[in-house]
């Protein structure tokens, strides 16, 4: 592991399309790119039963989101606001399953709760509330020896 | 020996390395790996690569300090430097101008997001 890399000033939107037609994920991401706001980070999953999917935004665009999802019906109910929160970045992962056991037993033991995570071609990236930010950043550079790089 | 040329891939994107660097690997080039401009001065001290991918924006040391440094030194001064640059649209929404770019004295520009089988065309040439 080389390096931690810090995302701060983001807001976790939380949405659910049930059943899973496509349809209010589809109104969401379309109307972010019309409204030319920027995901950090995008998660989905499609079951059987129905769509979830988290994404992370700038706090600066909370209220052009905001005002997204007021505007469109669709969208007023299956989507919401969870806290301000930050990504944790690890990089490069080199495709070992035991860094991200690592890493969740150590943020485990701090008793960091997550919002998520997700893995890249190189990294593996954590969704921590932002008031816990120091203890998670301390928790991970404690495992893997590293500092963060803020950027 | 091995006689593989060395690439020191830079970026502050670990996505955009580890995707620069497989591609490099498969066309068999060595590759050394920096995430911001001081540790890729850490990396050209110990490894002297042959040619530098470097990315313009980010943290620590930017990629136009480091190449101007780099061509500044008479030591360094003959490693080739291919600047990776999306400044020239960020050029309104942050402190990098055109004029960095023209006195870092880069051997190539690419635009971002780059397309990898030109990189590879820019990085053969100068690998020859």
């Amino acid at each position: 592991m080389e390096g931690m890399k810090v995302s701060g000033d983001l807001v976790l939107v939380e949405g659910v399309d049930l059943p899973a037609t496509g349809e209010r994920l589809s109104r969401f991401l379309s109307g972010l790119a019309q409204t030319g706001v920027n995901m950090s980070l995008f998660i989905g999953g499609k079951t059987q039963e129905g769509t979830q999917f988290e994404c992370c935004v700038a706090a600066s665009d909370e209220g052009r989101v905001k005002a997204l999802m007021h505007g469109n019906p669709e969208l007023k109910t299956g989507v919401e606001f969870a806290a301000p929160v930050d990504l944790l970045t690890l990089f490069p992962h080199r495709f070992d399953l035991k860094i991200l056991g690592l890493s969740l037993t150590a943020l485990g033991r701090a008793r960091i709760p997550l919002h998520g995570f997700c893995s890249s071609l190189s990294a593996i990236t954590f969704i921590t509330d932002h008031t816990d930010l120091e203890k998670a950043s301390a928790a991970l550079e404690g495992c893997f020896g590293l500092g963060a790089e803020p950027s | 020996m091995d006689d593989k040329k060395l690439i020191l891939v830079v970026d502050d994107d670990p996505d955009l390395v580890e995707a620069i660097s497989m591609k490099l690997a498969s066309e068999n080039y060595r590759v050394a790996k920096a995430y911001d401009g001081v540790q890729a001065w850490d990396k050209i001290k110990q490894e002297r690569p042959h040619l530098i991918i470097l990315d313009v924006m980010m943290p620590n040391k930017n990629g136009y300090q480091v190449c101007k440094e780099l061509k500044n030194d008479p030591q360094y001064k003959n490693i080739t430097v291919v600047l990776l640059t999306a400044v020239g649209e960020a050029v309104t929404s942050t402190n990098y101008t055109h004029m960095d770019g023209k006195t870092a004295l880069a051997d190539e520009f690419i635009p971002k997001p780059i397309d990898l089988d030109s990189l590879m065309e820019i990085v053969k040439d100068y690998t020859r």
